[in-house]
């Protein structure tokens, strides 16, 4: 796996798998990632960006 | 149970809103403020949203297309429409992970289709949809719905008869085109009084449900927001996505809120066992649940059987389960299972089952065995038969436990699709309409064993193999018009699997290997769906007719008994494609000329 595997083309996750990530994302960094965020993610670095991009905006991480 | 007198759903809306407190509560992910509307308030906010509509221009009859993910919203709009005589046509909206271009050619074939004139979203969507009005003439507008909410405008009131055109209900694809099926206010009153006071005996104000089913769908828009008005029950409402990424809060708020019904399709049911935690379950009481509903999809008894093993710590009952079968173009149900009797299972022999199409019962545990789940019979006034599929007078019933096309009639039959004459037409068979599903009647109870139209159903919706081939079918490296998709009911997990075989040039596992991942690719991003299994197989071993049409089932059949797998350099197809191959050795050429190709049929 690497940052550029496709969620579903490479790693074999369907959209019930897909939220089933994001749930654990949200539990295991207390996030809540809205559903239209979904929308720009498809592979592993996109997942990467929309957690950096929730952890910067309460100020957990630095931009 | 009161004496049933049809009425229009415009007309049911304002009786609730005279007789009862009951109403919806619509449960929000980040928020525990879950607000309420009585029936009262359901009037008025669809008295205002029907009249900022006729403001908008739309008259009785015109189309109003819904694009609106707010389960409220939604609802409003809906109900808005139907009181003015305006025919709402709910669209789906588009989910995540990059598959807008197909969403968007669906949804501009269903606005072309139904002529929808206006077409209400959000400011979201309304954005990603971008140029749709340009290409579908008859649509003048896209309504963003935020300013719908506070708007000030009365609905002026309009007559609205039990024979006119309530809505339209686009299914999910038929080879590639969703169809619209028409629904008057007739055909939801009978089929309201058939589920609540024939199939549930619903109590009228006293049961109340609760449901995340998404409302663009039959279930969740008859079952959950229609025919509790005729009947006066309280509805709490959870966003279809909640359920999916936290499947416990279906359950919590079944427990919290004392429901006595709420149904889901099989996969429903299997995800709550997979991903419902136990320290999830502390505090959970599902003992009011009365009516545990599953249909949609194929049933399987195992998943609901381990849901019942779960969940009976925390007061559920199997015998809550009712298996229901339907479809749009039957309103919504067809049969239910008799209530309070949980599931029964029919045992036949599964060999018997498909040669020589009888359903013959056998011990349970017998190696033959096939599990067949049993779904009721045809509510009163209706009925419903079985008929050889090429039967196209439909004036030869099969008899008792013979498998063939089920077939129905009845007032919640629907007139036909919209706009589409020749797919009405073919959709009936000397007055009885086709199904397309396989199964039989056991004393008078339906037993569904498959499907003829070859359509794969994925968690409730329906997909159909030609649109996956056809993705498939444009990777660079797979031989087009040489995929076959399928679903197989291997007991695999708690689904259809989907899978993709495709023939291919190509040689070497890495090459295959990217070859899979793009075709993976493909089908997902052209329709969304996830295939289980991608299968590259060399030139020729696809099973094909004589007339080189592709065979699904055959194919199906040899994946399962994993002869595909051996048929990597067979050619055994035919004859067409053995000559094109075998020209190219004189040798090869002369001996089909002689003695002739192996066929498969």
């Amino acid at each position: 796996m690497t940052e550029s595997s496709h969620l579903v083309g490479d790693l074999g996750i369907d959209s019930l798998g897909v939220m089933e990530v994001l749930a654990d994302i949200e539990d295991k960094f207390a996030l809540s990632i809205p559903d239209d965020a979904l929308r720009d993610v498809d592979d592993v670095a996109s997942v990467i960006r929309a957690i950096e991009t929730r952890l910067k905006k309460d100020g957990r991480l630095e931009g | 149970m009161s004496v049933y007198r049809p009425r229009t759903v415009a007309q049911a809306i304002e009786d609730a809103a005279a007789a009862t407190k009951n109403g919806y509560r619509f449960v929000e992910e980040h928020s525990d403020a879950e607000p309420f509307f009585s029936h009262g308030a359901i009037e008025r906010a669809s008295a205002r949203f029907g009249g900022a509509m006729q403001a908008l221009g739309l008259k009785k009859g015109d189309r109003v297309a819904l694009i609106l993910p707010d389960n409220a919203d939604f609802i409003f709009s809906f109900l808005g429409a139907v009181r003015a005589g305006i025919i709402p046509v709910p669209i789906y909206p588009p989910t995540g992970l990059g598959k807008l271009a197909g969403y968007l050619d669906n949804t501009l074939h269903i606005v072309e289709r139904s002529g929808a004139k206006v077409l209400i979203t959000s400011n979201e969507i309304k954005l990603m949809l971008g140029t749709i009005a340009a290409k579908a003439p008859a649509l003048q507008k896209v309504v963003a719905v935020e300013p719908l909410r506070s708007s000030k405008e009365e609905l002026k009131p309009v007559k609205v008869e039990l024979d006119d055109v309530c809505f339209l209900q686009y299914t999910s694809g038929s080879t590639s085109r969703p169809k619209g099926v028409t629904l008057t206010h007739a055909n939801l009153a009978a089929n309201v009084h058939s589920i609540m006071d024939l199939g549930l005996g619903i109590r009228d104000g006293v049961d109340s449900g609760v449901s995340w089913l998404p409302l663009y769908h039959d279930m969740g828009l008859i079952g959950f927001v229609i025919a509790p008005i005729y009947h006066h029950n309280t509805i709490t409402f959870l966003p279809p996505l909640l359920f999916l990424k936290r499947p416990a809060r279906w359950l919590d708020a079944i427990s919290r809120h004392r429901g006595t019904i709420s149904f889901g399709p099989n996969f429903a049911y299997a995800l709550c066992v997979k991903r419902i935690k136990e320290h999830e379950m502390n505090g959970l009481d599902l003992s009011s649940w009365r009516v545990a509903g599953c249909g949609a999809e194929p049933i399987r008894a195992e998943n609901l059987k381990a849901f019942a093993d779960k969940f009976s710590a925390v007061g559920f009952s199997e015998k809550a389960f009712v298996c229901c079968y339907g479809m749009a173009e039957s309103t919504l149900a067809i049969s239910f299972s008799k209530l309070g009797t949980g599931i029964h299972v029919d045992q036949v022999d599964g060999d018997k089952l498909w040669s020589s199409h009888k359903a013959e019962v056998v011990a349970e545990g017998t190696e033959r065995a096939a599990p067949i789940v049993q779904c009721g019979g045809a509510f009163p006034e209706h009925d419903i038969g079985v008929f050889a599929p090429d039967d196209e007078e439909g004036k030869k019933p099969l008899g008792d436990r013979e498998v063939g096309e089920l077939r129905l009639r009845g007032p919640a039959v629907m007139k036909g699709y919209w706009n589409e004459p020749e797919l009405t037409k073919s959709a009936f068979a000397g007055g009885w309409l086709k199904t397309g599903d396989l199964g039989y009647l056991a004393d008078g109870l339906v037993h569904i064993c498959g499907r003829s139209k070859e359509v794969i159903i994925v968690n409730g919706r329906n997909y159909y193999p030609q649109d996956l081939e056809w993705e498939a079918g444009n990777v660079t490296g797979v031989r087009r018009g040489n995929v076959i998709a399928f679903g197989t009911m291997k007991p695999h997990g708690d689904r259809e699997r989907v899978v993709v075989v495709f023939e291919t040039m190509v040689t070497g596992d890495e090459a295959l290997h990217t070859l899979k991942a793009d075709v993976r690719k493909a089908v997902q991003q052209g329709i969304g769906l996830t295939a289980d299994d991608v299968v590259a197989v060399k030139v020729g071993v696809l099973p094909k007719t004589s007339s080189g049409k592709l065979q699904r089932r055959k194919a199906r059949e040899l994946y399962e008994t994993g002869e595909l797998y051996v048929r990597t350099s067979a050619r055994e197809l035919d004859r067409l494609d053995q000559v094109k191959e075998l020209a190219k050795s004189q040798l090869g050429y002369f001996r089909t000329a002689l003695f002739g190709g192996k066929t498969e049929d």
